[in-house]
């Protein structure tokens, strides 16, 4: 029975095939990013649509007032 | 990760960060958040609208006052019933609030605390070792305890937090469970890049 060629595969390969999407989504430019819409994943809209009743002015300032408070803490 | 992160993306809806989660999720990507930095986060969040109410409760008890004299009756009862619908309102984004971090957590591999690494975690905290805080010392040892094995080839912890962990030991620590701390989103799509060759 002839051996089958053992290849060498490619999920360790740094040269992984990428899908269109996944090299689109790799190569955005910072200014894409800050345009950028997430409709395309259900996760992330569910947690952008969950906070929006919280103007993100408001929430900005929280996290402001997180840092702050973290950064005095021990 | 670390609360920062989860700030970044649930409280601010920070662009690079959510874009950071969404290029996890296509690539397959781990994404890890130790059990302490979440609870931070969400305490934190719920404390904030907890806040709110509490003000609301504070007003009510003046306008309490306020309505013993009987021409003021009916304006303090209008009063308080818009103050019935500010507490809904309230009370509906708090539960919103949680419901988004739990969806933020149903994405990662949230890492539970242990007693073990509490007790390392408090014992780095008392000598006064690197990052210094409590609630940082928990992060780190949660996150060095979870990196005990090497489980990917490219393995990457991003903090915003580069005051408190940006210390010779923590980069060292990293170093030797063939981790890389960063500080800067960016830097980790960077080394997405590099490790898939598209750089």
């Amino acid at each position: 029975m002839p051996k089958s060629k053992v290849r060498k595969g490619t999920n360790r390969s740094p040269q992984r095939k990428l899908t269109k999407e996944q090299r689109r989504l790799l190569l955005m430019e910072p200014e894409e990013i800050e345009r950028a819409t997430f409709e395309d994943d259900e996760t992330i809209s569910r947690i952008l649509k969950l906070t929006e009743g919280i103007p993100l002015e408001l929430r900005r300032r929280w996290a402001e007032e997180w840092r702050e408070e973290h950064r005095q803490s021990k | 990760m670390e609360t920062n992160f989860v700030i970044g993306v649930v409280w601010e809806s920070r662009q690079i960060l959510v874009q950071l989660l969404r290029l996890c999720k296509q690539f397959g990507v781990t994404f890890v958040i130790p059990e302490i930095a979440l609870a931070e986060a969400r305490a934190s969040l719920v404390a904030r609208i907890d806040r709110q109410l509490n003000a609301l409760q504070h007003l009510r008890q003046w306008l309490n006052d306020i309505a013993r004299a009987a021409e003021m009756v009916s304006l303090v009862e209008s009063a308080k019933q818009s103050l019935n619908e500010i507490e809904a309102e309230l009370q509906k984004r708090k539960i919103n609030a949680q419901e988004a971090i739990d969806t933020f957590a149903k994405a990662c591999t949230v890492i539970s605390l242990t007693p073990q690494i509490w007790t390392k975690a408090y014992v780095r905290w008392k000598v006064n070792l690197p990052p210094f805080k409590e609630l940082d010392c928990l992060v780190f040892e949660t996150l060095m305890d979870f990196l005990k094995k090497p489980k990917a080839p490219l393995t990457m912890f991003l903090t915003m937090d580069a005051e408190d962990f940006h210390h010779p030991e923590i980069h060292e620590a990293f170093r030797q469970r063939k981790a890389l701390m960063l500080f800067d989103p960016y830097d980790v799509i960077a080394q997405f890049r590099k490790f898939y060759g598209v750089a």
